[in-house]
C-alpha cells in the first residue's frame, strides 16, 4: 500500500477513519450497545495488541468477539478454558502419522491459535501453565513446538474473556500473562434502551446479516498508518509521568499506598498506540492529551498490582487512574 | 518564508500580544491593591503622623509602573507559546505539533503543518491572549480619585481643636515677632525662619494634626532659631577678636550690641515658645552640645565634659530638674548637678566657686572677662549676673577702691564710726533679672562633703566680715543670713 517513508495523503487518512466506522457500524447490526467495546477492541487490534475483556456473564462478550470476527473477514477460532485444558490443545502438538505407502512421519497439528481472532473463553478457568501457553504466540507471534517454530499469520488478535465475580476453580491471570495484554476492557451493563434492542433482536425470528467489510490486507494497510502518527514532545513526557506516577515508590499522590506493582513500559507503549489509533479515527494527525487520558485506563488498569491496603479499602486501579489523571 | 516561518511569525505575536496583557493585568491588579492600600494609609500618615509629602503615593505609582514593565519581560518560546495556544483554543496539540514535525521527514509533516496554517488563518492573537477586564477594574480609575483627593487636598476629616488654633496663633506671632526683629536687618535665615513659622501656624490652624507632630515641627524650627542665635552671638565674638579703630570700633560696637539685642529678642521668643511646646532646656543642650563639640577656645566644652555625658542624657533631664538646678545655682549653693566640674574647680581657683547660673563648668577660665559664654542667647543677662560674683570674697575684688572706703575703715577701727555715717538706702524691691540657665544634662555625683563646702563657706564668710567694713547694723542682718540657711551656728 504504501513504505513508511512515503508522505501521507489525507485521502488515506480519511479512508482510514471511513473503513473504521464501517466496521463498527457492521459490528453493531448485530451488538447491541458496547459502542465503546467495540471500538477499543478494533483500536486494539489496529495497533496489534490483544484485550483481555471482563464482565459477567451475559453481557454478549462472546457475540460481539464473534461478531467481529466474522465482519472483519479474519480466520477466527475459539477455545473455552477449563481445567483441563493443556497447553497442547491450544498451540497444537505433533503426531506421528502415517502416509499412503504405509511409512510413518511425525507432522506438527496446529491448534486453535493458529488464527487471527483467537476466543480464549473464559481463560482465568485454565491452569497458568494452559494460561502460558498464549504467551510466546501473544508477544512473539509464534508458536514452539518440538524445537520448530511456526509463525502465526497476521493480524493476530487474543480477544480473552474472563469473569470476575466467579472466584471458585478459577486462576487468576499471573502478572506476566497480564501483562501481554495491550488493552483490558470492562464490560457494564447496557442502559434500558439498549435492553430493550437487545431483547427484541435477540427474540425475533431471523438475525441481521452481517458483510463481510475487510480482509487481511485492509486492516495490515489500517496499521500501517498508525505507527506514523506524530506523538509531540509534551504529550510524550505526558504519557510518561502517567506511568511513573503508577510506580509506589512517587509520590505523586496519596494514593501510592494503594498500589504494589506499578504499570510496567508495556504499559507506556500501550498508551502512545492507542493514543495514535484515537488521534486518526478522530481526525488529527497528532497524539493530543486527550488521546493519551482516554488511552491510560484501558492501557494500565490490569498493570497495577493493588497492595493489601488497596485491596482491603477496595480500591480499583481506575479510581487510583482517576486520581493520577488529575493530579498531573 | 517556509511554512514554518510563517508558523514562528505567529508565534511572535502571540508573544508579544501575551506580554501586553500579563503587563495589564499586573498594572491592573497592583493599582486596585496600591489604590486601596494607599487610601486607607492616606488618613491615619498625614493626619496622625503628619506626613505631609506625596512620596508614599510616588512610590506606590511607581510599584504600579514597574509591575507594567515587568510584564514585558519573559521566557517564551515559540513552542511554548504554542502550546500555551493550543491549550487555550483547544486546538488538541495541533500548532505545537506542527512547530516540531512541520518540516520533519514524518509522513505527516505535510498534513501537519497544512492544518496549522489553516488554523492560524482564522485565529487572532487577540482571540488568544484577550483583554479581560476584571469586576474590580471599574473601580480603579474612582480608587484613583479617591486617593489623590485624600493625599493631595487639604480637606480635613477631623475637627481642628481650639488648642491647635490657639499653637497656629502662638506660631503666627512668633513669625510676626521676628520679623519684627529682622526689619532692621533683612537676615536670610530669619526671613526664612519667620515664613517657616507662619506656614506651621497656618497649616496647623488649617487642618488637623496630632499633637506629637505639631511638637515635632516646633521643635525642629526651635532648633533652627536657637542656632540662629548662637550664630548672631558667635558673630558677635569674633568682631570683638579684631584690632580697630576709633571709628570702626564705634560701629562694630553698634552692630555688636545690635546683634546682641536682636539674639535677646530672639531668645525672648524662643523661651515663649519653649513654654509653650514644653520642650526642655535639656534638649536644646543636646544639640547644642553636638554642634558645639568641633568648637574650640572661648566657650567651648570641653572634650573630656562631652565624654562625660551618657548617650541620651538630653533625654533623661525632666524640666523640674532642670528647674531645680537653675534655682540652686541662682542662690550660690554649690548644686549637686553642677559639681562634677565645680569641685575641681575649688580646689583649683577660688574665683569659680558657686557662680550662679552659668557657672556649669562651661567657662571656668572665663570669669573675668563677663563674655562667659557668647553661644548663649542671654549673653547680655549673663554678663550682668556675672558681675555679681559671690565666690569671691567680698572686698577682695574692691582693692583697687579701697581708697574711698579706707576714711570709713579707720573710723570702724577707731570707734568712732557714729550713726551720722551710715549709708542710707531706699527699701525696695530690685530688679529681676531673668536668665536662661542650662541644666547639665546628668545629675554627677558630688566630689565633696557637704560640711565641707558649708565650712569652706563660713571660713569665707567670716574672714569677710571681719575683713571688710559694712554699714552699722548690716553685719547681724548678715549673719541672720547665713544663721537662716544654715552656714553659721548660733555660737
Amino acid at each position: 500500500m504504501m513504505n513508511e517513508t512515503a508522505e501521507i495523503k489525507k485521502e488515506d487518512v480519511q479512508s482510514f477513519i471511513e473503513n473504521f466506522e464501517k466496521l463498527k457500524e457492521e459490528i453493531s447490526k448485530a451488538v447491541i450497545g458496547h459502542s465503546d467495546l467495540l471500538e477499543n477492541i478494533l483500536v486494539c487490534l489496529l495497533a496489534g495488541g490483544h484485550a483481555l475483556i471482563e464482565g459477567v456473564p451475559g453481557l454478549g462478550k462472546t457475540h460481539l468477539i464473534k461478531t467481529m470476527g466474522a465482519v472483519l473477514g479474519l480466520k477466527m477460532s475459539r477455545i473455552q478454558f477449563t481445567p483441563d485444558l493443556m497447553p497442547a490443545d491450544i498451540i497444537g502438538t505433533n503426531v506421528l502419522m502415517k502416509d499412503d505407502a504405509g511409512g510413518t512421519s511425525i507432522r506438527f497439528s496446529r491448534g486453535p491459535v493458529f488464527s487471527q481472532v483467537l476466543l480464549a473463553d473464559e481463560i482465568n478457568r485454565a491452569t497458568p501453565k494452559t494460561q502460558s501457553a498464549l504467551l510466546e504466540a501473544m508477544q512473539e507471534r509464534q508458536v514452539t513446538v518440538g524445537g520448530v517454530s511456526h509463525m502465526l499469520e497476521e493480524p493476530f488478535i487474543v480477544l480473552a474473556t474472563q469473569n470476575p465475580i466467579e472466584m471458585e476453580g478459577t486462576y487468576p491471570l499471573p502478572e506476566a500473562q497480564l501483562d501481554r495484554f495491550f488493552f483490558k476492557l470492562i464490560v457494564n451493563y447496557p442502559d434500558s434502551g439498549e435492553l430493550g434492542r437487545i431483547a427484541e433482536l435477540t427474540t425475533g425470528v431471523s438475525m441481521p446479516e452481517l458483510d463481510v467489510l475487510s480482509d487481511m490486507d485492509m486492516i495490515n494497510g489500517m496499521k500501517k498508518l498508525i505507527r506514523s502518527v506524530p506523538v509531540p514532545e509534551e504529550v510524550r513526557d505526558y504519557a510518561v509521568s502517567i506511568l511513573k506516577a503508577t510506580h509506589p515508590e512517587t509520590e505523586t499522590g496519596s494514593f501510592s499506598r494503594y498500589i504494589r506493582y506499578g504499570a510496567s513500559p508495556r504499559g507506556l507503549q500501550s498508551m502512545i498506540l492507542a493514543g495514535k489509533v484515537y488521534a486518526l479515527i478522530s481526525g488529527r494527525y497528532n497524539v493530543s492529551f486527550e488521546d493519551i487520558k482516554r488511552a491510560a485506563y484501558p492501557s494500565l488498569r490490569h498493570r497495577i498490582i493493588l497492595s493489601f491496603e488497596g485491596e482491603a479499602e477496595s480500591i480499583t486501579p481506575d479510581s487510583i487512574l482517576d486520581s493520577i489523571v488529575k493530579a498531573l | 518564508m517556509t511554512d514554518r516561518d510563517k508558523l514562528a511569525s505567529f508565534a511572535e505575536q502571540l508573544i508579544k500580544q501575551k506580554r501586553l496583557i500579563r503587563a495589564i493585568k499586573n498594572i491592573l491588579s497592583l493599582s486596585f491593591i496600591a489604590l486601596i492600600a494607599g487610601s486607607l494609609a492616606a488618613l491615619p500618615l498625614r493626619y496622625f503622623f503628619g506626613l505631609d509629602s506625596p512620596a508614599p503615593l510616588g512610590l506606590l505609582a511607581g510599584a504600579c509602573l514597574l509591575s507594567f514593565i515587568y510584564g514585558f519581560l519573559g521566557v517564551e518560546t515559540h513552542l511554548s507559546i504554542l502550546r500555551e495556544s493550543d491549550e487555550k483554543m483547544g486546538l488538541k496539540e495541533k500548532l505545537s505539533a506542527a512547530y516540531q514535525f512541520g518540516q520533519s521527514d514524518n509522513p505527516y509533516s505535510t498534513l501537519i503543518m497544512g492544518e496549522a496554517l489553516r488554523l492560524i488563518e482564522t485565529i487572532k492573537p487577540g482571540n488568544v491572549f484577550p483583554v479581560i477586564f476584571s469586576k474590580r477594574d471599574p473601580f480603579i480609575p474612582l480608587l484613583t480619585g479617591l486617593c489623590l483627593f485624600l493625599w493631595m487636598s487639604s480637606f480635613s476629616f477631623l475637627q481642628i481643636s481650639d488648642r491647635q488654633m490657639a499653637i497656629g496663633d502662638i506660631l503666627l506671632d512668633s513669625s510676626e515677632r521676628i520679623d519684627a526683629v529682622n526689619s532692621g536687618e533683612k537676615d536670610k535665615d530669619l526671613e526664612e525662619l519667620a515664613e517657616e513659622y507662619r506656614k506651621l501656624g497656618q497649616k496647623i490652624q488649617d487642618r488637623f494634626m496630632n499633637d506629637k507632630s505639631i511638637d515635632r515641627e516646633v521643635e525642629e524650627l526651635s532648633l533652627r532659631l536657637e542656632k540662629k542665635i548662637e550664630e548672631l552671638s558667635r558673630e558677635g565674638v569674633q568682631k570683638e577678636s579684631r584690632t580697630l579703630s576709633d571709628e570702626e570700633a564705634d560701629s562694630e560696637i553698634y552692630q555688636l550690641e545690635r546683634k546682641r539685642e536682636m539674639g535677646d529678642e530672639l531668645g525672648d521668643i524662643l523661651e515663649s515658645l519653649m513654654k509653650t511646646f514644653s520642650l526642655t532646656p535639656d534638649m536644646r543642650l543636646g544639640s547644642s552640645v553636638e554642634r558645639r563639640d568641633g568648637m574650640s577656645g572661648e566657650g567651648g566644652l570641653s572634650e573630656e565634659r562631652n565624654s562625660e555625658s551618657p548617650p541620651g542624657s538630653a533625654e533623661e533631664g525632666t524640666p523640674a530638674e532642670d528647674s531645680e538646678s537653675s534655682d540652686s545655682a541662682r542662690t550660690g549653693a554649690p548644686d549637686k548637678g553642677e559639681t562634677g566640674e565645680q569641685g575641681e574647680d575649688l580646689q583649683d581657683s577660688d574665683s569659680s566657686q558657686g557662680k550662679p547660673g552659668k557657672s556649669d563648668g562651661l567657662e571656668k577660665d572665663n570669669s573675668k572677662s563677663g563674655n562667659t559664654d557668647p553661644l548663649s542667647p542671654f549673653f547680655d543677662k549673663e554678663e550682668k549676673i556675672s558681675d555679681f560674683d559671690p565666690a569671691s570674697p567680698p572686698g577682695e575684688e574692691m582693692t583697687e577702691d579701697m581708697g574711698d572706703f579706707q576714711p570709713f575703715r579707720e573710723k570702724k577701727e577707731s570707734g568712732e564710726f557714729g550713726e551720722e555715717d551710715n549709708i542710707r538706702g531706699d527699701l525696695r524691691e530690685g530688679e529681676q533679672i531673668k536668665s536662661f540657665i542650662r541644666a547639665l544634662p546628668h545629675i554627677v555625683e558630688p566630689t565633696k562633703e557637704e560640711m565641707d563646702i558649708i565650712h569652706f563657706y563660713r571660713n569665707q564668710l567670716e574672714s569677710a566680715i571681719d575683713r571688710e567694713i559694712l554699714p552699722p547694723g548690716y553685719e547681724s542682718v548678715i549673719r541672720d543670713y547665713f544663721l537662716a540657711i544654715g552656714v553659721l551656728n548660733d555660737e
